[in-house]
């Protein structure tokens, strides 16, 4: 198949005979960045599956619609963290945590969880990231584990640099005192 | 170091092996199909006939008015009329009155003459 850039992709996705192709192309070429960012977020696989495949849905429902405005990839991620907001606050609800508390819930179901490889300092890590607020915890994430530049993160989460410079600053700084005592 | 910088760019999440891969093609099996459907074609007749219909509504409103109109002048005409008849009979009853009362006055005058001529003509 060949590979289409993103402008070429989007003209394919306005284009009724062509746009079944262009979405494949779409979820092939995004689906491992978008799994790992949903994944940060709620630590679980089976989780994240669910949630990725919600995506890539609401994105071929709503394809229509995408006017390009902005790119794709920003289209893409902001439908993905949607969804991840959504999720974690059906948790908290069903597990009776309010939003000022950490999801500490996550935490259980990540220590029966196979696909985690972490050691008890990787686990003490995840710790102190989920008693972060869930933007923070995404200005987090995407700094700290993807080297995301601060221009994508403030297309995406609507957010100005500044702001995100100074997020990721505490978050840091957060996480350091957690583990500090922790240790 | 601190832990952070330690931990720094080691993932210890994975993802079963092929996962992604067959991500794709399972993503693609579940879309529902798109259905597009093709703009309706307009005939002239569509886009004429609605004008007609207005032009038709607008007339028929303006013969409405004008009828409406029509009717309430011959209403004015007749009621100024019959205030025209009412008011001459009073005018033509008053000049009989006026023609009787001189003609009894003259009828009166010759029988007092007739009279006084006999008077006269006895003494004679």
């Amino acid at each position: 198949m060949r590979q289409y850039t993103e402008d070429e992709l989007v003209e394919r996705l306005r284009e009724p005979s062509t746009v079944q192709n262009a979405f494949a192309q779409v979820v092939n070429m995004y689906s491992e960045r978008l799994y790992w960012q949903i994944r940060k977020m709620v630590l679980s696989h089976d989780d994240a599956n669910d949630l990725l495949q919600n995506t890539f849905m609401k994105a071929w429902m709503n394809i229509e619609y995408f006017r390009g405005d902005a790119k794709l990839s920003t289209w893409l991620y902001k439908i993905a963290i949607n969804e991840c907001i959504t999720f974690l606050n059906r948790q908290r609800a069903s597990h009776q945590v309010s939003m000022n508390d950490a999801d500490v819930f996550l935490l259980e179901k990540l220590k029966s969880d196979e696909y985690f490889d972490g050691d008890e300092l990787q686990l003490k890590l995840q710790k102190a990231i989920v008693r972060l607020p869930d933007k923070q915890r995404l200005v987090f994430n995407m700094k700290y584990y993807d080297e995301m530049k601060y221009d994508d993160m403030s297309e995406i989460l609507g957010t100005s640099v500044g702001a995100l410079k100074a997020s990721y600053h505490h978050a840091v700084k957060k996480i350091e005192e957690f583990l500090a005592k922790e240790v | 170091m601190n832990t952070l910088e330690e931990l720094k760019g080691k993932n210890p999440f994975r993802m079963p092996e092929g996962y992604i891969e067959d991500f794709t093609r399972n993503m693609i099996d579940q879309l529902p199909k798109k259905t597009f459907e093709e703009p309706a074609k307009i005939s002239w007749k569509d886009r004429i006939l609605p004008w007609v219909y207005l032009a038709a509504a607008i007339a028929g409103l303006g013969l409405f008015f004008n009828v409406l109109n029509r009717n309430g002048e011959s209403k004015s005409t007749a009621k100024d009329n019959y205030i025209l008849s009412s008011e001459a009979p009073d005018r033509a009853a008053s000049d009989d009155t006026e023609e009787a009362d001189d003609y009894l006055d003259y009828l009166e005058t010759q029988y007092t003459n007739y009279l006084l001529a006999e008077e006269l003509g006895k003494l004679e």
